[in-house]
């Protein structure tokens, strides 16, 4: 549950209780026993007031669109007062893209709040005006570059509406920025698996052969190589590096031609970076085990499979203490007698 | 009991303030059953809800069934009454879900729960891919998925949903760094992999995504000073919970029950991050208390068995094994 940062209980906005003379408020009816009382203000409890009235009697006015945006002021994770929202302005017939912009700027205040992402998602389905929606993201993206609701969107934006088109820029953007940026990379995989694998059902799939298939994956590891040099100790780049080895799409074809040269092209980090160099070969020795790979392709330095993955998981017990059992939990045990 | 440097009693005062005395600020009435669940989550953990006064917890009772949503309107349970009783308020997936638990906290039976409503609410929240979503119009992603598989398995209406379509949808999550997001190519997330790992393990379908890959995710989330929630990101107390708690599924699931493979000092990262006066646990030094954080670093660290000081909970549902009504 991601909560937002604290704001004013009452803010200033165009609620006119003169403009409601007509209305009779519904009252709030909390029972005899209210458990985690809240502390109502007269003003919360006032245009709430309002809107359950509206809401039961069926208007759809401009009054209540801009009564949606006083309770939604109180509250904005008042997902019904959205809902609301939604509904009013589509009956009578509001201006879409105003209301995109205007609920950009609450973006601006509440990055992480499920609504306002959602309520974006909603409108747009009835009106396919995307051209801001990557810039709205990059806009909460500079302020937190790990904003998990905005990569979401992001997604879903560049899916839906197919803007994949200069998204490896933004991409490789955002890794040069922060090579640590785990959301970065994680996007980047998912636009080569969308874009040169087809592989999102989500966007348009088609068949890719399996040479394809390894001369991509191959392209992207040399890729994440590249920026082990600068961070040999980044859990992003080992994770992309085995995301690509090992696929769920064409998994044993991709590791067998492929799991050689990367364990090759891992050794000589060893020296900056044990921890996760030894762990990420002991992973690639383990599956190579696994398929059935002569020990000869893989820089064993002629020591047996068994014996080369335990000598690092012993390495590992040492150099990650805080992990130790884990690491021996992967023990290749002796033969039972 | 053994509590180390965890102060269970003032946690426990806190979350009573909250549910008998002190205002919350209104920001906190769409989750305010949440809230509820969570305050009563940590007076259970720390083995005090019967030290609470009978009156007291049947009033509980009673406000919980006041939110339940009759059939007509959706079934379910509502957060708070704030919007009720117009016609427009469904039953939310997660409010549903903390309701029951809260409930049976209690000590209550669910008896005077409408299952045939809360299926209606069900059958109303799964989405066409398999997800589940908040209410009918709301956002879908694994969060509400794990609260409708709870809901599903305190009063067994798995008839009510595609259960093979919320498997495969779960499946799908899994990110090639074996953690789950909450749309599938979401990163690899602690709490996104809790509500997967959770619903599979409530599903019977753990087998069905890569545990090793998913333990490795998991461990690596372990700093000497608290878990993380992602690759490259700071320790935060909750992750206590959601880690600590998927770690325990998956030893389980192994046959390694109570095997925990790593040491993130946790007691001493969750001790330092109390506040000694007031009661209550923050997600690190830098920021206040909540009570999200509060209860989940206690039931982490309860399930990690790094803490003594009430029954077993259900790995899988968050509250004790022994208070779920069979």
């Amino acid at each position: 549950m991601e909560d937002d940062s604290d704001y004013d209980e009452d803010v200033d906005t165009d609620f006119d209780p003169s403009e409601w003379e007509d209305v009779e408020p519904v009252p709030q009816h909390d029972s005899e026993n209210p458990v985690v009382a809240i502390a109502y203000t007269d003003y919360f409890v006032e245009v709430h007031s309002y809107l359950r009235a509206v809401i039961k009697s069926g208007e759809m006015s401009s009054r209540v669109y801009r009564l949606t945006k006083a309770v939604i002021e109180c509250n904005p994770a008042n997902y019904t007062a959205w809902k609301h929202r939604r509904d009013v302005l589509i009956a009578i017939k509001g201006d879409i893209i105003a209301e995109l912009a205007a609920i950009a700027e609450m973006l601006v205040m509440y990055p992480k709040n499920f609504q306002i992402w959602h309520h974006r998602r909603e409108l747009l389905t009835h009106h396919k005006h995307h051209a801001d929606e990557l810039l709205v993201v990059n806009k909460t993206l500079s302020k937190d570059a790990k904003n998990y609701h905005a990569w979401a969107h992001r997604r879903w934006a560049v899916v839906t509406f197919d803007l994949i088109d200069g998204e490896e820029e933004y991409a490789k953007q955002l890794i040069d920025d922060d090579f640590r940026n785990n959301s970065a990379w994680n996007y980047l995989f998912f636009l080569i698996e969308t874009r040169d694998l087809g592989l999102n059902p989500q966007a348009r799939t088609r068949d890719v052969d399996v040479e394809e298939h390894i001369s991509v994956r191959k392209r992207e590891i040399e890729r994440a190589l590249q920026y082990l040099k600068f961070s040999p100790s980044n859990e992003s780049v080992h994770n992309i590096i085995i995301g690509h080895l090992l696929p769920k799409a064409h998994r044993e074809a991709v590791f067998k031609a492929l799991a050689p040269t990367v364990a090759a092209s891992l050794l000589p980090f060893d020296d900056k970076a044990q921890v996760w160099t030894k762990a990420t070969l002991a992973e690639i020795y383990t599956t190579a085990l696994k398929y059935g790979m002569d020990a000869s392709d893989l820089p064993l330095d002629g020591a047996s499979f068994k014996d080369k993955i335990n000598s690092l998981y012993a390495s590992l017990c040492d150099l990650d203490g805080i992990r130790k059992k884990y690491w021996m939990s992967l023990l290749i045990p002796e033969p039972a007698p | 009991m053994q509590t180390g440097p965890i102060d269970f009693a003032k946690h426990v005062r806190l979350s009573e303030a909250i549910l008998f005395g002190a205002l919350s600020p209104q920001k906190y009435d769409p989750n305010r059953m949440v809230l509820l669940y969570f305050a009563l989550a940590t007076v259970s953990v720390a083995g005090k809800v019967t030290a609470l006064a009978e009156e007291k917890v049947r009033g509980i009772i009673e406000w919980i069934y006041a939110q339940q949503v009759p059939e007509a309107e959706g079934g379910g349970f509502r957060s708070t009454h704030t919007m009720g009783g117009v016609g427009l308020e469904e039953g939310h997936a997660t409010m549903t879900q903390c309701a029951l638990l809260s409930l049976i906290i209690c000590g209550d039976d669910l008896a005077r729960v409408d299952k045939k409503a809360v299926a209606t609410h069900l059958r109303k929240v799964q989405a066409e891919n398999g997800c589940f979503r908040s209410l009918s119009y709301g956002e879908s992603d694994v969060r509400m998925m794990y609260s409708a598989c709870v809901t599903c398995h305190l009063l067994d209406l798995w008839d009510s949903i595609d259960k093979e379509a919320a498997i495969q949808y779960l499946v799908s999550c899994q990110s090639y760094d074996g953690g789950f997001g909450w749309h599938p190519g979401s990163e690899g997330h602690g709490g996104n992999t809790f509500c997967c790992l959770a619903s599979l393990a409530l599903l019977g379908a753990l087998d069905r995504v890569d545990t090793a890959r998913a333990e490795k995710f998991l461990v690596m989330r372990a700093t000497a000073h608290g878990f993380n929630g992602r690759p490259n990101k700071d320790a935060d107390t909750c992750y206590t919970y959601w880690v600590g708690t998927s770690l325990a599924l998956l030893q389980r699931h192994k046959g390694a029950e109570g095997f925990v493979p790593v040491d993130a000092g946790l007691l001493g990262f969750v001790a330092e991050c109390q506040d000694a006066a007031k009661g209550g646990i923050a997600k690190d030094q830098a920021t206040g208390t909540d009570l999200l954080h509060t209860a989940l670093s206690l039931m982490g660290l309860r399930n990690l068995q790094l803490v003594d000081s009430c029954p077993p909970l259900d790995l899988r549902l968050g509250c004790l094994a022994e208070a779920v009504p069979v």
